[in-house]
């Protein structure tokens, strides 16, 4: 044979996220991840059932429609309903979170190079929310900086994404989401929400300034709710 | 055909089960002067092969990949199509209409550039013998850069949006054409 | 030695704690139970802790063995909030009455921060992520730099909030609490019911749950395709997997491997079990504490002023001022 290619999985890359168990893996040659959603065994099983194939299928589809306009997302190699498995590209780099956190040693740079990731990343929420497509799980984890490259973000798990009906209030949650978790992953990173903004305004003015009269109704929301007991 | 020109890869109908293994050999044939022909051949059966525009197909892995999911289908007794060969092109395709897919994908009457493959040929007889039915040139499978056409692809996956270039496009088709079956 | 009196009323538990050393010596409470099918209101509220708070910290004193506070204690804790305002203001009344007269410091304490402090002295844990679950509240709580950081939380309803609203349309009673009540109806439910799935990120949304079995869950219990108990389980299941979901991805986002629940929902049996089931898949480990400690009780506010006494907060009678808003990331953690 002039060339074998092996599918390996490598067991000891296990990570175990929230909802899926991620390993590494070869397939067909090329490096790519294998992320399989395993039943949850602490809730029901007809809900654990349900729960796993709408978020398989709302992956697919999120990858689908983030990659139709332009957004990087990993290619997906291979699908298996039966058992939740996906097959997908390896996207090679640091978590956004892992990389805004080692920029911290450089200074003045910092700033600006955490400024144009923020940019980026807004621009690139702007654009699959104008395809209406709600991401619905945007933290610095859930995005690699590919190379270490702000320029070339990858939005990653399209587990909870949702497409179809979707209006400024579901945008203004989502941003308001990314927002919060950027607020207690990051120390000191205001100016990353601000970039992030000012990025998803410069897309589309129209949809820009819809989504932040929202964002700022569901931030006033949250500090105005009840807390007693 | 120079022994060597054509490849031989593993595929795995089930990509975390080692134990079930299928091979697939894909050669690279240029200056073909025969396409009619070998449709016809196709046709009745006399060649049992996958013969794919070879200008519609941007990299070998996305080809692969395809393949794999072929075996997968029939592992699972899924498949779309009557033959391994023909799930082969209609996995190649983001369409779940067969003919358009077969159609498009397939080789056409004037074809001059074609992709073939052959599964379970891990010694290469059957490729040989496939060979002397095609009035053409076996190239290197590198030769696929030269030839793959990246407007024919973009209509072929209906890909228009601008941001999307010879750079990003594999990702695009690979998921595109994957998960057709996952989209509606 | 450092010994802190706390008191605690903020919704309808009224309690006096006193901690010497992470050691609790007293923490009586006494509960309001509203009419059946009704909440409990702020003014009410206020009456039953008026009427209750001076025997509690008579109570209090005398199981912990204080014969002479002024010597034997070394401050005095209320709850500055969040929470309603009139039991809030009853609370903090008898706080400087009883500072002013024994001489004592007198330290406010954030009512979440109570909860989690407790928490970690009950249980140990170290670094945890918190669920903080509880009538008024809904949050995931992660701990770094000087900060209890909120990961996740709800962008409505709390979750108490929401299983005490449909405990009253079902005429569940509130006593001792209308989720004890759904929870023991609960393990009497067999049918589930498909109820909204509502997460964002990791935040949860509530209202559309409450409005969907208001309207559909009561149609099937009319219908008779469904019990009382099939809809406190279904509810149950489908909320509870939710908190627990949000948790494990604050814990996977942090790299967190401990989960400490508290709140009063956090008492819930079902609730630990799911916690502890999600904690074994992923190795993590998890603390928990019972009904004396997750409901809201006055030690938890002695054992944040402990802590805040100890790193020298302390504030002046003019200051200990309360509020119905007050955020637990608003707090700086001088202590840790």
């Amino acid at each position: 044979m002039n060339t074998a290619y092996n599918s390996l999985l490598d067991p000891d890359s296990l990570r175990q996220g929230a909802e899926a168990k991620l390993y590494d893996c070869v397939y067909l040659g090329k490096p790519a991840i294998l992320k399989e959603r395993f039943s949850k065994k602490y809730r029901h099983e007809e809900l654990d059932k349900r729960l796993n194939f709408a978020r398989l299928r709302a992956e697919i589809r999120g990858i689908n429609k983030a990659q139709q306009v332009g957004v990087k997302a990993p290619a997906i190699y291979f699908v298996d309903t039966n058992r939740h498995i996906l097959i997908m590209e390896r996207v090679e780099g640091p978590t956004a979170k892992d990389w805004i956190e080692s920029q911290r040693q450089r200074a003045e740079e910092e700033f600006k190079v955490q400024a144009k990731f923020g940019e980026v990343l807004g621009g690139e929420i702007a654009k699959i929310h104008l395809s209406g497509l709600i991401h619905g799980d945007l933290t610095t984890s859930n995005m690699i900086v590919k190379n270490g490259d702000p320029g070339n973000l990858h939005l990653i798990d399209f587990g909870l994404a949702n497409s179809g009906k979707v209006i400024a209030e579901d945008k203004g949650v989502d941003l308001y989401v990314l927002e919060r978790a950027i607020q207690a992953t990051h120390i000191n990173c205001e100016h990353i929400v601000d970039a992030i903004l000012n990025g998803y305004k410069s897309v589309n003015a129209k949809q820009g300034e819809a989504v932040m009269a929202r964002l700022i109704a569901i931030r006033l929301r949250g500090r105005k709710r009840d807390m007693v007991g | 055909m120079s022994p060597g020109v054509s490849r031989c890869y593993e595929l795995q109908p089930d990509p975390y089960d080692y134990t079930q293994r299928r091979a697939i050999r894909i050669c690279l044939f240029v200056d073909v002067e025969n396409a009619s022909e070998l449709r016809g051949k196709l046709r009745t059966g006399e060649i049992d092969a996958a013969l794919v525009r070879a200008e519609l197909i941007i990299e070998p892995f996305l080809f692969l990949a395809a393949a794999n999911k072929a075996v997968y289908q029939y592992a699972h007794n899924r498949m779309s199509t009557r033959s391994l060969a023909a799930e082969l092109i209609y996995s190649l395709s983001p369409s779940r209409n067969i003919s358009d897919s077969l159609n498009t994908f397939g080789v056409a009457e004037n074809s001059r550039t074609i992709l073939a493959a052959v599964y379970d040929d891990e010694k290469g007889s059957k490729m040989k013998k496939l060979a002397k039915q095609i009035k053409g040139r076996a190239v290197p499978l590198d030769y696929l850069k030269e030839i793959s056409n990246f407007k024919l692809i973009r209509r072929a996956y209906k890909i228009y949006d601008p941001s999307i270039t010879l750079d990003n496009i594999d990702e695009e088709i690979l998921t595109r054409m994957i998960t057709k079956e996952c989209i509606s | 030695m450092v010994c802190i009196l706390g008191i605690e009323g903020s919704a309808n538990k009224v309690g006096v704690g006193i901690i010497r050393d992470g050691e609790v010596l007293a923490n009586p409470r006494e509960t309001f139970i509203a009419p059946l099918g009704e909440g409990f209101r702020p003014s009410e509220t206020a009456q039953h802790h008026r009427q209750k708070i001076v025997q509690l910290v008579i109570k209090a004193l005398h199981e912990a063995g204080i014969q002479d506070p002024e010597k034997m204690l070394d401050g005095i804790a209320h709850t500055k909030g969040p929470g309603m305002n009139a039991p809030l203001q009853v609370c903090a009344v008898v706080a400087r009455t009883i500072a002013l007269s024994w001489n004592l410091p007198i330290i406010p304490v954030n009512h979440c921060i109570g909860h989690i402090e407790m928490g970690r002295l009950i249980t140990g844990a170290d670094n945890p992520v918190v669920l903080y679950v509880s009538g008024g509240n809904t949050q995931v709580i992660s701990y770094s730099a000087q900060k209890y950081r909120i990961f996740g939380e709800t962008i409505d309803l709390a979750v108490g909030n929401c299983l005490d609203r449909f405990a009253r349309t079902i005429r569940l009673s509130n006593d001792p609490s209308p989720g004890y009540n759904i929870e023991q109806a609960a393990k009497k439910g067999k049918k589930f019911l498909q109820i909204p799935y509502t997460i964002k990120g990791m935040d949860v949304s509530f209202s559309g749950i409450l409005a969907f079995i208001e309207s559909k869950g009561l149609e099937a219990l009319r219908n008779g395709l469904y019990t009382k108990e099939d809809l406190c389980f279904s509810l149950q299941e489908t909320i509870f997997s939710m908190l627990i979901e949000i948790t494990e991805r604050a814990m996977a986002h942090t790299g967190s491997k401990e989960l400490l629940l508290v709140g009063g929902v956090a008492c819930n049996l079902r609730l630990q079990e799911m916690a502890r089931i999600m904690c074994e898949e992923r190795r993590a480990k998890i603390f928990a504490t019972d009904e004396r400690f997750c409901i809201d009780n006055g030690a938890m506010i002695a054992q944040a002023a402990y802590l805040m006494f100890n790193a020298g907060l302390q504030s002046t009678v003019d200051k200990t001022t309360t509020t119905q808003r007050y955020r637990t990331d608003q707090v700086n953690v001088v202590w840790r």
